[in-house]
C-alpha cells in the first residue's frame, strides 16, 4: 500500500520535470558533447544558462556564468539580452563557440523558436564583443545542427 | 464606367500624394483630425483618438493634445491657446512635422527616410510612409530619386529631385527587394573576378570585384557567413555560391567548415576566412582556388 502511495506521489513530480539537452565542448577536439539534464520550476531558460556555464569536469563551456540578463519570446522570435561585462574577455574562438553553443542548445530545446537575436545590456549592438556580427537574426535552419562540420 | 475608372484613379492618386495645405489657414477641429490621421500613415504612428470630457472635446495624438470647448472658438494645443483655429504652420511646428512651402502651399512629405546605409554589398533604405523614391545607376554609382515628396536629412525633395548618391563603380543593380518600410538594393560586379588572398587582420572592401580570402593560422578550418532572416532571401544567392566554393575547398584541404557571421566578412559578398594549419597549405589553397574558379 505504501509503495503505491509513493508511486502516486512521484508521478506528478516526474511530469513537472523537463528533460533538456545541453551542449558542452570537448576541450581537445572542440566537438560538441550533448548531455541531458532534468529541470523543473520557473525560469527554465535562466536555469539552462546556469547549467550551460557549469560543465562536467572533463568538458568545457564557452558560456560565462551569469551572462544572461533577460530573455523575451515574441511569436517565434527569441531575444537574449546579455551582460556586457561577462563578454569582455572573449577572443575570436570564444565568441564564435559561445554563439554556437547557445544557439544549438536553444534550437534543440525550444521547437517553436525559429530566430534568435542578441542584445547587450538592453541595446542592439554591432558585435557580440569584437568579432561576431549580432546585427541580424540567427536562423534555426543553420544552428539546429552544429555549424562546424568536417568535410568527407 | 468611365466615371468609375476616373474616380478610382483619383482615389488611388490621392492615396499616394503628399499632404498639401494652405499657408496662413486656420484649421478647425475636423481638419486637424484629418491631417493627424494622414500624418499617422506617413510617420507609421498610431492614428489619433478623440474623446469628450464635459464640454471639452479633444484629440490625442502621440504625446500631443488638441482641445476645444464645444461650440466655442478657442483651441488649445499642448497648453498653448489659439483663437479661431490653429494656423497650419503652428500645428506642424508644434508637432515637429517636417514640411516645406512651395507656391504659397505647405507640403508635408509622403515619405520620411529614416536611414540610408551601405551594408556589405547592399544598399538598405529604411523609411516610413509611401516609399516614393526610386534608384538609377549612373557612371559614378547609384542615385536615389524622389518620386513624390521625400524628407531626408532636414530637406524635402520634390518629384524628380535626387537626394542620395553612392559610388559603386564597376557594379550594376542585381535585384531590388521592397517590403513595407525597407528597400534593399543588391549589386553585382560587371568585371572579371580574380582571387585576392589577404592577411586576416585586413578588411574586405565590399565593392572589390575580386573574390577575397582572409588567411590566418589556426586548426585548419574555413569560416563563412551564414544567411540572415532579416534579408528575406536576398542574401541566399551569395550564401549558396560561397558555401559551394568553401565546401569544395575544405574537402580538398581536409579542413573543417564553420558558418558564423564574422563582422569583417561583408554581407552579400563572396568571401571567407581560411585558418591554415601549416605554411605549405597556402600554396595548395592558391592552386585549388584557381581550379575552382575555372569551373
Amino acid at each position: 500500500m505504501r509503495w503505491k502511495l509513493l508511486l502516486l506521489l512521484l508521478i506528478p513530480i516526474d511530469l513537472l520535470a523537463m528533460k533538456l539537452m545541453v551542449c558542452y565542448i570537448d576541450p581537445v577536439s572542440l566537438n560538441p558533447v550533448l548531455k541531458t539534464v532534468e529541470m523543473e520550476g520557473d525560469n527554465l531558460i535562466l536555469k539552462l544558462f546556469d547549467i550551460l556555464a557549469s560543465p562536467p569536469q572533463d568538458l568545457m563551456s564557452f558560456v560565462p556564468q551569469g551572462v544572461l540578463r533577460a530573455y523575451f519570446i515574441v511569436d517565434n522570435i527569441m531575444i537574449l539580452d546579455l551582460d556586457e561585462e561577462k563578454l569582455e574577455n572573449m577572443d575570436f574562438l570564444s565568441e564564435r563557440y559561445f554563439i554556437h553553443t547557445v544557439l544549438y542548445t536553444i534550437f534543440n530545446n525550444l521547437k517553436t523558436v525559429n530566430v534568435v537575436y542578441f542584445t547587450i545590456n538592453e541595446e542592439r549592438r554591432r558585435v557580440l564583443a569584437n568579432y561576431v556580427d549580432i546585427r541580424y537574426g540567427f536562423p534555426r535552419r543553420i544552428w539546429e545542427e552544429w555549424p562546424v562540420k568536417r568535410m568527407k | 464606367m468611365k466615371t468609375l475608372t476616373a474616380l478610382l484613379i483619383a482615389f488611388s492618386l490621392s492615396l499616394c500624394f503628399a499632404l498639401t495645405l494652405n499657408v496662413g489657414k486656420n484649421l478647425n477641429f475636423e481638419e486637424i483630425l484629418k491631417i493627424l490621421t494622414d500624418l499617422s500613415n506617413v510617420l507609421d504612428a498610431e492614428p489619433p483618438s478623440t474623446n469628450t470630457i464635459g464640454s471639452f472635446v479633444y484629440i490625442a495624438w502621440e504625446d500631443h493634445i488638441v482641445s476645444k470647448i464645444k461650440g466655442g472658438d478657442l483651441y488649445v494645443l499642448d497648453n498653448e491657446p489659439f483663437e479661431g483655429g490653429i494656423p497650419t504652420e503652428d500645428l506642424l511646428k508644434k508637432l515637429k512635422i517636417p514640411y516645406h512651402t512651395r507656391d504659397n502651399e505647405i507640403i508635408v512629405p509622403d515619405t520620411i527616410i529614416k536611414s540610408i546605409e551601405m551594408i556589405g554589398r547592399s544598399l538598405v533604405v529604411e523609411y516610413t510612409g509611401e516609399g516614393s523614391f526610386d534608384f538609377e545607376m549612373t557612371n559614378d554609382g547609384i542615385v536615389l530619386i524622389s518620386m513624390g515628396e521625400v524628407f531626408f536629412n532636414g530637406n524635402v525633395y520634390g518629384s524628380g529631385e535626387t537626394f542620395g548618391n553612392f559610388p559603386v563603380k564597376g557594379f550594376k543593380i542585381d535585384s531590388i527587394h521592397r517590403e513595407k518600410g525597407k528597400v534593399i538594393v543588391n549589386f553585382k560586379e560587371s568585371g572579371i573576378r580574380t582571387i585576392k588572398i589577404r592577411p586576416i587582420n585586413e578588411r574586405i572592401d565590399p565593392f572589390d570585384p575580386n573574390l577575397t580570402i582572409l588567411v590566418g593560422y589556426g586548426d585548419g578550418r574555413i569560416i563563412f557567413r551564414n544567411f540572415a532572416p532579416d534579408f528575406k532571401g536576398v542574401d541566399w544567392k551569395v550564401y549558396s555560391e560561397t558555401k559551394k566554393i568553401v565546401y569544395k575547398l575544405a574537402r580538398e584541404l581536409g579542413y573543417l567548415v564553420e558558418e558564423c557571421p564574422v563582422y569583417k566578412l561583408p554581407i552579400g559578398v563572396s568571401c571567407f576566412i581560411v585558418l591554415i594549419k601549416k605554411p605549405d597549405d597556402l600554396k595548395l589553397l592558391n592552386e585549388y582556388l584557381k581550379e575552382l574558379l575555372k569551373e
